[in-house]
């Protein structure tokens, strides 16, 4: 026999610990870098938490006893000292007492970030709410995380916050989580599990847990954002309610992703009297940067919404008559209020709302638009073909509208030079960079942009969209008004929702749901004003001043002539029009001669070949709310079973072990349930150890102590031992532990979880 | 030198075991006996008596006056067999232990004069004080039943109990056994000083007549090797077997410890768990069996490390810490059941 000499091992401490606990959330927290954009939010969050867990690690290495729970409790006096240094100090004695203004300021902060997260769009800007929240979330989580691995034997729980935090980023920007920060955040899971070892463990059957614990981490976050349902989750990043539409300050963001929802929901409903329904508008946008078109900036005082100044684009002698739209959010939550063309009044809203100078975009001050129900009065105008090709291209003050981004792709100009080589007037080279999108070349697809990297509006966008030929009505509209703006022609992307389809029990009704989110290019012309256009092939609705048959020549065609769009036999399309109608079209009041329809929308009775419509299913299901109540309560129905099932698994491995007369199972049960009261049940004890620990009367536990041992231990002689009633014993054990245990043993049975060492597990065989 | 011999449990050829009652009864008869001479320490009694019974040897490591030779004697009394006491000094010769040859003139032969060592109980006293030669030669006796003088072999007695003491300190002029010895040795223990009252009474009590003289022998030789063979009996489950070798093995990965308890160790607490199951009056033997005796019969073969090279650098406790929280970290091995 040799002496062994060991090598020198560091023994892990607690602060490498709680280090590899703060790194972890650190990595973790870092894919919120693709949510949120600007603003100083990672470092002072993370020194927060770092704060916390140190005074934790400080207190907890410091006292005597009661270790984690005094840990806790100095860190979250310190996460809570800190936050109030960071959000409230002036309200706060000496910086840092808090006094009743301070719980005020926090809960100030605390509605401003669950607005920030409802308004904005992805990324946010990180303003105080959304830092607040930050702060006091992860620190909270970076506390209880160090505790829990400091303090339990299941590190391998840290893994739950982790992934909470990495799970924001899956959900709200799907696609984009990335890679390096996942990485680095199992990294350092790794280490934790790694630094927690206990000595007394190891081997194979370490390594061997760890592995599958990493593995189950990893399958749970590819996994679980997808079984999540769409609508409750990918609606709802602020988690307010059920599902929702949520438009932030730039409305063409999510556009996209409101298209491709897998189950749209209903935003808004409106009655109005114009035939097929109104466009509704939400916004301007206007400023091409790289990748996005950014909204038409304007500085203006916040007012009560009464009346609106006519609009200053609309001349006079081109308005025909007003037209009343009463409409009512549903779903929406939204910072702009959509509007028909050239409202004038709007009546039924309260509050403080920032109005454009030109009159046509109404914004909320503050908070979103929600649960409103509101009419508005617009201005029914409607050039005709012969102003239209008179008119000039431009106007005055209109020079942002014709910017064209520093860089731009020649292959813009070029195509928008060639696909308008015969046409003679600004209108008709509107009309046709128009044919140009609808002629055929140009395809619709909500996913090519996502799979080809080109999603977005912005100039750069426009080019690729124009080599690949697939995409959705952002770009389109944004092709159209870049190319317009290239010939000199004032353009500017309006968005907004389609006429929606018509509600077949109320007349004059029509449904919008989130697939009907549209963009579409205005263009401006010398005393026409701003003129809309519908390039998106297949979708829209094109106004019959736009008809592409305006183009041939001097051959003009009368407004009431018919002229499909080339679009129109798409049957699938719920706003499908039949091209020929305007739907806020005055000089056609009188009826409509299109052979196919009074309208060209189609109604839900019949419409059984509606795809992606709302409602589409018919039945219960297509009221919204009562869906999102039905969802929720499906949720709130799995959570409960979710809850009741291990209470349930332990109660039926009770029933079954009770059945047994053989005291190693017996055993298993007695030492089972003082598990779930949180008794002493290592398996490092021996039976009568384990017996005389737990408190209960001795003379209870001895009959059934002697029989496992004689079971157990005693070979052939102890075969055919029958176990003692151990019903006593069970109740005594309940009885030996405050109620909360006794509950705690119910709803969370540790036996269920705790395995024995594989040591004490082996099937020993006699040689 | 072999290390077999000893070392199986063949049974006892022509004795009959004992029944578990006679067992007891005989076991509380010793124990009593021991008890009136050495008060206050029935620990001590009791590992002596089990060392007795599982056919192992005692070393006794304690200050000099607290009662080891007295312990060595009292069990020696309460046995009527053969007792013999070895005075360890420096000048002792493995002869001295043995026994030699004598040229008898008369008979033109020569004839072995068997020495202390042929006795049923060798009581080895302050055995460190002896040349390691010397040590040895007893040792080897301890290991193999037998001696070997001039070519001839002798059988030494059985039962055969060998009680060395041994002072821990005071080391001037000594030859501490070196950890290969100890091993031979079941189990290690040290008396300690008496409580209060029990040294107060032992005043009272010696002050006439010493005690150990009035004790009276409460089995014979036959006895003790019904006893020895009921102990044989005892059954050892596998699992209990496991649980000797897990502790057997965490003293081997134990960062505490240099050097780790031998396969030797685990053999020899196996069976001093057999003696203390038959004392208990079962025959089987239970985990608790192997955590009460763990201490007892690992703590002398182990080395811990030094407490400069310990990997922490903090002090390492007492080697009987160490053992105790390896057996308080050890699973307990139960076997499986169908469930």
């Amino acid at each position: 026999m040799t002496a062994r000499v060991r090598a020198a091992r560091p023994a892990p401490t607690a602060w490498w610990l709680s280090v590899a606990v703060l790194v972890s959330l650190g990595a973790a927290l870092s894919a919120l870098s693709v949510v949120i954009g600007e603003g100083a939010w990672f470092v002072p969050t993370m020194v927060t938490a770092a704060i916390a867990v140190t005074v934790a690690a400080v207190v907890r290495r410091l006292v005597p006893a009661w270790r984690v729970f005094w840990s806790v409790v100095a860190g979250a006096v310190a996460l809570f000292a800190a936050i109030v240094v960071q959000f409230a100090a002036d309200t706060a004695l000496l910086g840092v007492v808090p006094l009743p203004e301070t719980f005020l300021r926090f809960s100030l902060l605390i509605r401003e970030g669950e607005l920030s997260i409802v308004e904005q769009a992805v990324p946010a800007f990180a303003d105080d709410g959304i830092r607040f929240l930050l702060a006091a979330g992860v620190g909270a989580l970076a506390v209880a995380s160090d505790a829990v691995v400091a303090a339990t034997r299941r590190p391998a729980l840290l893994a739950v916050p982790l992934l909470a935090l990495l799970a924001i980023p899956v959900i709200v920007a799907p696609g984009a989580l990335p890679i390096v920060s996942v990485l680095v955040t199992a990294a350092a899971f790794l280490v934790v599990l790694a630094l927690h070892r206990p000595a007394a463990v190891g081997g194979a059957g370490g390594v061997s847990r760890l592995v599958a614990a990493v593995s189950a981490a990893l399958v749970a976050a590819v996994i679980v954002p997808g079984l999540l349902p769409t609508a409750v989750v990918g609606a709802n990043p602020a988690g307010t309610g059920p599902a929702s539409l949520v438009t932030g300050v730039n409305p063409v963001l999510e556009l996209g992703n409101d298209l491709r929802r897998s189950s749209p929901v209903e935003a808004l409903r409106y009655s109005t009297d114009a035939e097929g329904g109104v466009y509704l508008t939400l916004s301007h946008l206007a400023e091409f940067a790289g990748q996005q078109v950014l909204p038409v900036e304007f500085d203006a005082p916040a007012v009560p919404l009464a009346e609106l100044s006519p609009p200053t684009w609309l001349p006079d002698e081109l308005t025909t008559g007003t037209l009343d739209t009463r409409i009512s959010l549903r779903t929406l939550r939204t910072q702009w209020l959509p509007l028909p063309q050239a409202p004038a009044t709007v009546s039924g809203v309260s509050g403080e709302w920032v109005i454009d100078p030109a009159g046509t975009t109404v914004r909320a001050d503050s908070g979103v638009a929600r649960d409103l129900t509101y009419t508005v009065q617009s201005l029914v105008a409607q050039p005709t073909t012969e102003q239209l090709r008179a008119a000039t291209a431009g106007g005055d003050g209109l020079e942002e509208f014709l910017q064209i981004p520093d860089g731009l792709d020649p292959s813009i100009p070029q195509t928008a030079l060639e696909a308008t080589s015969d046409a003679r007037t600004p209108y008709e080279q509107a009309i046709a960079l128009q044919r140009l999108f609808t002629g055929g070349q140009f395809a619709y697809s909500e996913d090519a942009p996502v799979e080809g990297g080109y999603d977005g509006s912005g100039a750069d966008i426009v080019a690729q969209f124009l080599v690949e030929r697939s995409g959705y009505c952002v770009h389109f509209a944004s092709g159209m008004a870049l190319m317009a703006r290239t010939l000199d022609i004032p353009s500017r992307i309006a968005v907004g929702f389609l006429p929606g389809a018509r509600n077949p029990q109320v007349p004059s009704e029509y449904i919008v749901s989130s697939d009907n989110m549209h963009a579409w290019p205005e263009l401006h012309f010398d005393g026409l004003g701003w003129v809309r256009f519908e390039p998106t092939p297949s979708l829209g609705v094109v106004p019959e001043y736009a008809t592409d048959d305006i183009l041939i020549g001097d051959d003009f065609v009368p407004p009431d002539g018919e002229a499909p769009a080339p679009d129109e036999t798409d049957p699938a399309d719920p706003a499908n029009p039949d091209g020929d109608t305007d739907p806020a079209d005055p000089a056609n009041p009188d009826g409509d001669s299109d052979p196919d329809g009074p309208d060209g929308i189609p109604d839900l009775v019949d419409g059984d070949d509606v795809a992606g419509g709302l409602g589409s299913d018919g039945g219960l299901l297509a009221d919204p709310v009562l869906r999102s109540n039905l969802i929720v309560a499906a949720l709130v129905l799995i959570a409960l079973a979710l809850l009741a099932t291990p209470a349930l698994w332990r109660a039926s491995r009770r029933r079954r072990r009770m059945r047994a007369t053989d005291p190693l199972i017996v055993w298993r049960e007695v030492r089972d349930t003082a598990r779930d009261l949180r008794l002493a049940a290592e398996p490092t004890r021996t039976v009568r150890e384990l017996g005389a620990g737990w408190g209960v009367d001795i003379a209870l536990v001895a009959p059934l102590v002697t029989a496992l041992e004689a079971r157990a231990y005693a070979g052939p002689h102890g075969e055919g031992v029958v176990a003692p009633p151990v019903e006593p014993v069970l109740a005594a054990l309940r009885a030996a532990v405050p109620w909360w245990r006794r509950v705690l043993a119910v709803i969370a049975p540790l036996s269920l979880i705790d395995r024995e060492p594989d040591d004490a597990r082996v099937v020993v065989t006699a040689p | 030198m072999s290390t077999t011999t000893s070392e199986t449990t063949a049974p006892v050829t022509g004795v009959i075991p004992m029944t578990a009652d006679e067992f007891r009864e005989a076991g509380d008869a010793i124990r009593r006996a021991m008890n009136s001479i050495l008060d206050g320490k029935p620990d001590a009694v009791d590992t002596a008596l089990t060392v007795l019974l599982a056919e192992g040897h005692l070393l006794i490591e304690d200050v000099p006056g607290v009662g080891k030779t007295v312990l060595a004697r009292a069990l020696a009394r309460c046995v009527d067999g053969r007792v013999s006491r070895i005075q360890f000094t420096p000048d002792l010769l493995p002869a001295d232990i043995t026994g030699v040859s004598v040229y008898r003139q008369q008979t033109g032969t020569f004839e072995f004069t068997p020495g202390p060592v042929f006795a049923h109980i060798v009581i080895g006293d302050e055995i460190n004080r002896a040349s390691p030669k010397t040590q040895s030669a007893l040792l080897e006796c301890m290991e193999e039943g037998q001696v070997t003088v001039d070519g001839r072999t002798h059988t030494l007695a059985k039962p055969f109990l060998v009680v060395a003491t041994q002072n821990p300190i005071e080391m001037e002029g000594t030859y501490a056994l070196p950890e290969a010895q100890r091993d031979r040795f079941m189990a290690c223990i040290s008396i300690g000083y008496p409580a209060v009252d029990d040294e107060q009474r032992m005043l009272r009590d010696r002050e006439r007549v010493s005690p150990l003289d009035e004790l009276q022998p409460v089995v014979d030789i036959p006895g003790l090797a019904r006893m020895i063979a009921t102990v044989r009996e005892v059954y050892v489950s596998p699992a209990v077997e496991r649980y000797a070798v897990l502790i057997a093995q965490a003293t081997r990965d134990d960062t505490a410890l240099r050097l780790g308890a031998s396969p030797r160790s685990t053999l020899q607490l196996v069976r001093a768990a057999r003696a203390r199951a038959a004392l208990d009056g079962r025959d089987f033997v239970v985990p608790d069996d192997i955590d009460a005796l763990a201490t007892t019969v690992l703590s002398h073969r182990v080395i811990l490390v030094p407490r400069a090279q310990h990997p922490d650098g903090r002090p390492v406790g007492h080697v009987d810490e160490v053992i105790d929280r390896i057996v308080a970290t050890t699973p307990v091995p139960v076997p499986a059941s169908d469930d």
